[in-house]
């Protein structure tokens, strides 16, 4: 169980995170979700001691992190997968990780094999590749048995045979009562892992709940042959309406009512739908909008 | 396709429990289904009770990663090799002076190449950036940095040990191949100047590293800084320069009369030892990982 409690983060004038609550509960995956600069890595590094917090705290089971014998076997991290010695061998680095956390030897190779890197294990981690990394780096961060993981872009370079492992991997493990921290920039990556979602921007939380409620944000998509038309009719019935970029316009009228005006009007609909992750899309967007990672994020 | 169910433990999120808490095992299937399927892994293996960290594991930690890296083998095999050619060289060259003194005589380049193994272990950690690891298992960063100064002191003086009993072998077999009966003479105060230096040294540059925390920065910092100001000080500040001369300084603690000109030689080793090692290790506990 992590509880932060008013974390802010200021360096000089730039605050780079802003009054951030949350709490991730044992059986859930918590995904932190924002741009790139938003404050994710920040977070994560305080709730794991590397950085001391300007304001606020975080307890991890009711504790700070440096409080913790040893933490390791509490919690796993893994801030960044390509912050290990390129001159060690894989096996070497995880046998040192498991030296520090007290464990027996063999856990180091059999974590290996587990991790999908048992054949590479005598190879330099300067020949891995960023996505054998990560596997390298979800490997010390699970050698020590934790109750707790802490990832920062765990999926990073992994290729989707990679991804779907991940995925399946930190299912496992909050389905077995583990609580589950990770960060993207990436809405598509997340949404199939996570239960819960922090969504950040410039330092603050912009929306935080339970996937479903954040997905559910019962708006409507619909596109018909005349969208300047059927926007008319649907303010013109009391609802709200949106038109989005490419011309879709977003209301919080149900399909059925769109449906029924739609055909006591005789306008033509060629798409009508949930909006489901399309608000939380918007609402991410509406983020990055400006950066240069705008493009490549609508792309991925 | 048939999901499997999933019993999810009792979760008590209270470390005693942690330590001891089961895990249902899951079931082998591997299916990708839906979020609800459990995924292959190992039976939980690891049971036994959380302790805090032990310095001595600490030391043990510290002491492998001086060695386990291609760089840290490479100081290491540099530190060995040298003197060895060295040594062979003066074998097979010959020469009627059979003595320690003799074979020893590269000797003091040591205390310029084995301290670099302190000064490694501090920036590797922020140029390779592992601290992000090392001090996320361990976050009591004063105790990792004081168990890196002891490993790095270990270290060197074991290299120091090989390197003189590798001398003393040469100068034997000096004696065998020439006839010659060798001298040992001076071996005593030799191995005792070289281990000062050496000690003082590795601290030296191991603070170097802490301070500076890039490699490049600290070694430079270290080789050529204190030369420099051996060389440039005098011009300037004429005798007064001695005061911060310590190469002076560390040939006075390891010669006959380590007491001579103590001022000077405190001041010296206060300025290049003592203060660059203890503003790197408060800048290194408090140095944002990156």
């Amino acid at each position: 169980m992590i509880t932060a409690e008013n974390l802010t983060k200021r360096y000089h004038h730039h605050i780079a995170v802003d009054d951030v609550s949350f709490t991730c509960e044992p059986g859930t995956v918590t995904g932190f979700l924002g741009p790139n600069g938003a404050g994710k890595s920040t977070t994560l590094r305080m709730l794991t001691g590397l950085t001391p917090p300007t304001a606020g705290r975080v307890a991890i089971d009711g504790r700070s992190y440096a409080e913790l014998p040893n933490p390791g076997r509490l919690v796993g991290v893994m801030l960044d997968a390509a912050a290990q010695h390129p001159g060690r061998t894989g096996l070497e680095t995880l046998r040192i990780t498991a030296r520090l956390l007290d464990l027996p030897k063999d856990r180091a190779a059999e974590m290996l094999e587990r991790v999908g890197l048992g054949d590479v294990g005598k190879r330099r981690v300067g020949d891995y590749s960023l996505g054998m990394r990560q596997r390298l780096g979800i490997g010390s961060a699970l050698i020590g048995d934790p109750a707790i993981l802490v990832l920062d872009e765990p999926a990073n370079g992994m290729d989707p045979e990679g991804i779907r492992w991940m995925r399946e991997l930190l299912r496992d493990f909050a389905s077995r009562g583990g609580t589950v921290v990770l960060s993207s920039h990436l809405l598509g990556e997340v949404q199939a892992t996570v239960d819960r979602l922090v969504v950040i921007g410039s330092g603050r939380i912009v929306a935080n709940g339970s996937l479903e409620e954040l997905l559910a944000g019962g708006r409507t998509i619909v596109r018909g042959l005349d969208q300047v038309a059927l926007a008319r009719l649907l303010r013109g019935a009391g609802h709200q309406v949106d038109v989005n970029a490419h011309g879709v316009l977003s209301t919080d009228a149900g399909a059925e009512q769109i449906g029924r005006l739609a055909a006591s009007s005789g306008q033509v609909l060629v798409e009508l739908r949930d909006a489901g992750a399309a608000g939380l899309e918007e609402l991410f967007f509406s983020l990055t909008s400006g950066t240069a990672l705008d493009t490549q994020e609508r792309a991925a | 396709m048939n999901p499997t169910a999933v019993t999810k433990p009792a979760v008590d999120t209270s470390t005693a429990a942690i330590a001891d808490r089961t895990h249902t095992t899951a079931d082998p299937r591997r299916t990708v289904m839906s979020t609800a399927v459990a995924v292959t892994t190992p039976a939980q293996m690891n049971r036994s009770p959380i302790r805090p960290q032990r310095l001595f594991t600490l030391l043990t930690v510290e002491f492998r990663k001086l060695i386990d890296t291609r760089s840290g083998k490479a100081v290491l095999g540099i530190g060995l090799a040298v003197p060895l050619a060295a040594l062979i060289w003066m074998l097979i060259k010959g020469g009627a002076d059979v003595s320690w003194r003799h074979y020893s005589q590269f000797a003091p380049a040591l205390g310029m190449t084995i301290p670099l193994i302190g000064l490694f272990a501090m920036t590797a950690e922020w140029t390779q950036r592992t601290a992000l690891t090392t001090f996320t298992l361990s976050p009591r960063r004063g105790r990792v940095l004081l168990m890196k100064f002891v490993a790095s002191f270990v270290l060197a003086i074991a290299v120091l040990a090989a390197v003189v009993g590798l001398t003393l072998g040469a100068t034997a077999l000096g004696g065998l191949i020439t006839g010659e009966t060798p001298s040992y003479e001076f071996f005593a105060a030799d191995v005792r100047a070289l281990a000062i230096i050496t000690a003082l040294q590795v601290i030296m540059a191991a603070g170097f590293g802490a301070l500076a925390a890039q490699t490049a920065v600290a070694v430079g910092a270290f080789l050529v800084a204190p030369t420099l100001w051996a060389v440039v000080g005098p011009l300037v500040f004429g005798d007064n320069a001695q005061w911060l001369d310590v190469f002076a300084a560390y040939d006075r603690l390891s010669s006959g009369t380590p007491l001579a000109d103590l001022p000077q030689t405190l001041t010296a080793i206060a300025v290049w030892v003592v203060l660059p090692t203890t503003v790197g290790v408060v800048r290194s506990l408090h140095r944002e990982v990156k």
